[in-house]
């Protein structure tokens, strides 16, 4: 019977020990504290691209404008030229088109994948009185948009996608 | 000697230690629970829940602010990266160019809190199945500086930036940002591979794609808020860092 009674009372001891016990695990816990999370993700987009002069003649003026039919945005630039005899006379302008390496024009801003250039490229051609057929003949080219380390926008040209040679007779 | 032996080994005596033991934790307890329901007493006229918002370029994406009234929680888990456009309604990106992403965390409760935010990078190929070979290093997120967020150098790795905000943010203020721009490293566009078909007329058609095209890449954002209130011991449960807090308040890591 004593026995008994001392194995009672560890047990009443031993669940004393585990309440105290338990009260401090529960101060632990008690801290206000929240969460939350979000994700999301997209795909890297690297390819090729495919760009077409559209030209316009009115007047004896071509009017050229470039349009970026592919999926990345590029870079054009456009050179003309013509027979030795009619190179002189060719009157080339646009606003945003800026003469330079190689002779081409080259356009100031990026064309976006799927537009074109703001400013058409104007050609004013001297025919010299000639009865001769000739050609004016328009090249042109795209490069990718490349980003320096700051993520600004720059071209190189030696990386040409696309080129396009187009003629008016 | 043999009288403090003999009363050791009466239960009766153990019965009334752990009585003793009991009474002792409850005041304890009862003197946590005072300092405690203080506290709270005068938390509950104007202070009651903790919240916390991640937000994006201005934007509110996910939230989990608890409501004192019916003691819920009142949650959304956003998407990020939504504002980044692309081609056949797909998001892309241009590797090197710049997208602004600025990540900032408000808190949305009405108790002054700590926050950190862990940032998780990785990559999938085009099928779906995430690609350990390309390193998450290459999706490079601008990180601020001087603005009171830190990285833990010690907790963070290639995949995980761990970033703690330094100062106690106040109930309803949002944080400075902790990033503010994302950038995909035009190295990854480096990487070509050419493919050679000769047909039976000798005529070689050659192809050349680039290997990481069409890779998708991850961003997770997990931010976690704790009570200033018995900040060490708070942020040690409720994130298991050391910390310590200085007089004016502001974190350190230890």
């Amino acid at each position: 019977m004593k026995k008994y009674l001392n194995k009672k009372i560890l047990c009443l001891a031993g669940a004393v020990l585990l309440l105290s016990a338990s009260g401090a695990a529960g101060r632990a816990m008690a801290y206000f504290t929240t969460y939350v999370t979000a994700s999301g993700g997209a795909s890297v987009s690297l390819g090729f691209t495919h760009t077409v002069p559209q030209e316009e003649i009115v007047d004896w003026t071509k009017r050229i404008v470039v349009e970026n039919q592919g999926d990345y945005d590029c870079f054009v630039r456009v050179k003309v030229f013509a027979g030795q005899k009619y190179q002189e006379g060719l009157g080339i302008s646009g606003q945003g088109w800026t003469k330079g390496e190689g002779d081409y024009y080259y356009y100031k801003d990026v064309v976006p994948a799927g537009s074109s250039v703001s400013e058409q490229l104007l050609v004013k051609i001297d025919h010299m009185e000639s009865t001769e057929d000739f050609n004016v003949i328009v090249v042109q080219e795209c490069t990718p948009v490349l980003y320096d380390e700051n993520g600004s926008p720059y071209m190189d040209w030696n990386v040409i996608l696309d080129s396009v040679q187009d003629s008016y007779h | 000697m043999k009288k403090i032996r003999a009363l050791l080994r009466k239960p009766v005596f153990l019965l009334a230690v752990s009585a003793v033991l009991l009474a002792a934790s409850t005041l304890g307890s009862a003197q946590a629970a005072l300092t405690y329901y203080s506290e709270n007493y005068s938390a509950q006229m104007s202070v009651s829940s903790i919240g916390v918002t991640l937000v994006e370029n201005g934007e509110k994406v996910s939230w989990r602010d608890y409501e004192h009234q019916g003691g819920q929680w009142s949650e959304n888990s956003g998407k990020l990266l939504q504002h980044l456009s692309g081609r056949d309604g797909k998001k892309t990106v241009v590797p090197g160019k710049k997208y602004q992403e600025k990540l900032t965390v408000q808190n949305s409760g009405d108790i002054d809190a700590y926050v950190r935010v862990i940032l998780y990078r990785d990559w999938q190929n085009p099928q779906g199945v995430r690609d350990t070979a390309l390193s998450p290093g290459l999706i490079d997120l601008g990180l601020s500086k001087g603005n009171g967020w830190i990285v833990d150098e010690k907790a963070s790795t290639a995949e995980r930036t761990v970033l703690y905000y330094q100062n106690v943010l106040p109930a309803g203020e949002e944080s400075p940002s902790l990033c503010d721009t994302l950038k995909i490293h035009s190295d990854i566009a480096k990487k070509a591979a050419e493919t050679v078909v000769e047909d039976e007329n000798g005529y070689r058609t050659i192809t050349t794609r680039y290997v990481y095209d069409g890779y998708r890449f991850q961003l997770t954002a997990e931010v976690d808020a704790v009570q200033t209130h018995n900040a060490r011991e708070a942020i040690k449960s409720a994130w298991g860092v050391d910390v310590d807090v200085a007089a004016d308040d502001t974190l350190r890591l230890q």
